[in-house]
């Protein structure tokens, strides 16, 4: 397979969103081997070699799963609920996005076995540098 | 018909008739012993005289020694009847002569004895000396029968019978009528008396007969049935005026004796418990108002009241339920109390039928509960009602962050991308929409922790509020290096609160004075406690710019600002949060404020007590 290793898998229904994510990854050259899938059935197909992605190498894993919980069909809970019960899948560190801190979710997605979380803020600068240093933070210093 | 005497007229006429009776007796006495003594003197001196008589014949017979001549004196006796025997004796003492001449010479004395008359068993006999010249020539004897005497005095004695019951006739006779003047006002008065006792009529008068004694009794005892028909009468008036109180009381009022034996009901009692006053009277208390089941509580109350003289019933307002005649029961109020009335203890009930009132009092109940239902109803549906706007603005803040993010992203990438072919105005016009976008991102997280306040559950712990204030006060420091701030931290009492909203309170005030002493050259920021009651009042003072108090409504309000944006910027939530977050711990939030001299905002707690 010519496929290229999967370092960060984006999952997020929001393009404006995922679009910036990419771009703020891509300003601290993180997003070399980007995957943004826009909801949660699509991330489990990707993950686990269903669907339109039957066939695809499902042990070329990525480092590390931005995660967004509020999507249409499957939710990001369900999403994390699948990928911590696949055994190939459950020690990809998962990080959720949320648009608020009190987001109920975070809670239930900690329970489920999410790593880490952040709020996705308003300001651009501030939301590029988070998630410029969370991809770095996962790849390049928490190399598993 | 004759009436019999009463005894009071047989008394008189006994005294009258006894000492009548007396005075005869005494009379006849008298009278019979002067004529027992004159006669025996008259008898003695007759018979000396007929002796002297005699003897003076008989001095020649006796001196010529001659019998037959002294015979013949002494026959001369025998016109004496009561003349027995008579003798005489010659000088020697010798029987000489005798009378009658046939008696035996046994029946005289032998010899003459010593001179004079006397009494001598049923006779009188004498002896006289027979005198001549100085000479005695002998001696006389001569004894006289006294039956005559006795004849005399049985004589006598029948005629003093005859005038004792003479008298006495007499006597009961007149006493008879005379009595009367005494006894007839007398028995006027007892008839009187009987009348006034037998009828109950103390109008009737004795009728006064006489000026004396017995008339001023009359007069006296007619003032007195004066005295007594008048107060009788106030009496019964006073009597009528209580009875027409106690039968006109909308209370029922019973009395009863220290037997429980009802004396008093009135007429309020006679509707309420189906029972007449006269049938009432007498009866059983217990057994007549009281159900069964409440009869031997009833009794033994009674019974230790009377042993030990307390009693747990006096003077207070009971509810219980009473009988009525046709077996039904009833709630009534009772109050009961003691009456001591010359020194008879009675206890008076007063009796209030309060069905009427349990209705109404079981029908606000229901009512209350039913209202209860619907306020527990009606707060269930707003709790709803109230989940749903949080939830609601909880998407909507949530929601409306994602384009907002676009926005400023986009527009960031656009300013940062190409700068270079932007002109100073293109630049400030991209600057505004930043700024712009920042400013809604902040309204909306304001808002959102706004909305969220109401649904966290808080969870209290004792905390050091100094502690919490001090490290604020900090961070406060730390992100003004370059302004001159003074903080005054007193000590706080220890606070039973959720430390994670109670913290966003102090954050908020202390971020708020920082805020607004921004233009001062040097600020001055106080925060402190006091005890005012069962509450805890802390405060944060600042030499700030102040506000005006005539706007102090819009001050908790949510989005409400006295400040414009350009002065100092804020989104208008956070003392809207302090003052909800205040409230949801059972506090109150002020504040107090000048223009341009300070403020000063208060929250109060409930005391912690350890």
């Amino acid at each position: 397979m010519n496929e290229k290793e999967v370092e960060i898998l984006i999952v997020e229904d929001n393009p404006d969103d995922a679009e910036l994510a990419i771009r703020a990854l891509k300003k601290s050259h993180l997003a070399n081997n980007v995957i943004h899938l826009i909801d949660g059935a699509e991330a489990i197909d990707f993950l686990l070699g269903l669907g339109k992605y039957e066939g695809r190498d499902i042990n070329n894993i990525p480092k590390v799963i931005l995660l967004d919980l509020k999507m249409p069909k499957v939710n990001g809970l369900e999403v994390l609920m699948r990928i911590k019960s696949e055994s190939h899948t459950k020690s990809i560190p998962v990080v959720i996005l949320t648009s608020s801190a009190e987001d109920p979710d975070i809670k239930r997605s900690y329970e489920l076995g999410a790593n880490s979380y952040i709020v996705k803020p308003v300001e651009f600068n501030n939301f590029a540098k988070i998630i410029s240093d969370l991809g770095m933070y996962w790849l390049v210093i928490n190399k598993i | 018909m004759k009436e019999k005497e009463s005894p009071i007229q047989r008394k008189l006429i006994n005294v009258i008739m006894i000492s009548c009776g007396a005075v005869t007796l005494l009379t006849c006495i008298a009278f019979f012993a002067y004529e027992f003594i004159t006669f025996r003197q008259t008898t003695l001196r007759q018979l000396s005289t007929l002796g002297e008589i005699i003897s003076a014949n008989s001095t020649a017979a006796i001196a010529f020694n001659d019998p037959a001549d002294a015979n013949e004196v002494l026959s001369a006796l025998k016109a004496e009847k009561q003349i027995e025997a008579a003798c005489l004796y010659d000088k020697s003492g010798v029987l000489f002569s005798k009378y009658p001449p046939d008696l035996p010479d046994t029946a005289f004395p032998s010899t003459p004895e010593n001179v004079g008359y006397r009494f001598e068993k049923s006779n009188v006999i004498g002896f006289q000396p027979v005198i001549q010249a100085n000479q005695r020539l002998g001696t006389l004897y001569i004894r006289s029968n006294i039956q005559a005497l006795y004849d005399r005095f049985e004589f006598y004695s029948l005629i003093v019978l005859l005038i004792i019951a003479g008298a006495f006739i007499i006597t009961y006779i007149l006493s008879k009528g005379l009595q009367q003047r005494v006894s007839k006002p007398i028995l006027a008065l007892v008839e009187t008396a009987k009348i006034i006792s037998s009828q109950q009529d103390y109008s009737v008068r004795a009728k006064k007969v006489s000026d004396d004694e017995l008339g001023l009794l009359t007069d006296a005892f007619n003032q007195m049935l004066t005295r007594i028909e008048k107060q009788t009468v106030d009496l019964s008036e006073s009597e009528e005026r209580l009875r027409a109180v106690l039968d006109s009381s909308i209370t029922a009022v019973i009395v009863m004796d220290v037997h429980g034996v009802i004396i008093d009901w009135n007429e309020r009692a006679e509707k309420m418990f189906g029972w007449k006053r006269h049938e009432a009277l007498n009866r059983d208390l217990a057994d007549t108002i009281i159900p069964h089941n409440l009869r031997e509580a009833h009794r033994s109350g009674l019974k230790h009241f009377l042993a030990t003289g307390r009693g747990s019933v006096f003077n207070r307002l009971i509810e219980i339920v009473a009988l009525h005649r046709n077996g039904s029961e009833f709630s009534i109020e009772l109050a009961v109390s003691r009456l001591k009335t010359n020194d008879v203890v009675t206890f008076c009930g007063f009796i209030t039928d309060i069905t009427e009132r349990k209705r109404a009092e079981e029908e606000i109940k229901l009512f209350s509960q039913k209202l209860e239902q619907m306020v527990a109803d009606r707060t269930k549906e707003l709790e709803l009602v109230n989940k749903e706007l949080e939830s609601f603005s909880y998407s909507v803040s949530h929601d409306l962050r994602a384009p907002l993010r676009a926005i400023h992203g986009y527009v960031n990438i656009f300013a940062e991308e190409y700068a270079n072919k932007f002109d100073d105005e293109a630049k400030r016009l991209t600057n505004i929409i930043m700024s712009n976008t920042q400013k809604m991102g902040r309204l909306i997280d304001d808002l959102l922790a706004f909305s969220q306040l109401g649904r966290k559950e808080l969870v209290k712990t004792q905390t050091s509020m100094t502690q919490m204030v001090k490290s604020i006060c900090e961070e406060q420091k730390r992100s003004e290096t370059d302004r001159s701030i003074e903080f005054t931290i007193h000590e706080l009492p220890f606070a039973f609160v959720d430390t994670v909203t109670i913290r966003q309170v102090w954050v908020n005030l202390i971020s708020n004075a920082v805020k607004y002493t921004r233009h001062k050259p040097h600020a001055t920021i106080e925060i402190g406690a006091n005890e005012e009651g069962d509450y805890q009042v802390y405060y944060v003072r600042d030499n700030g710019a102040g506000f005006d108090m005539l706007y102090y409504d819009k001050l908790f309000g949510v989005f409400q600002r006295l400040h414009s944006q350009k002065e100092f910027e804020g989104t208008g939530v956070g003392l809207a949060i302090v003052q909800r977050i205040v409230l949801r711990h059972g506090g109150k939030v002020w504040a107090e404020a000048e223009p341009n001299v300070g403020a000063t905002f208060y929250f109060s707690l409930q005391q912690y007590v350890e």
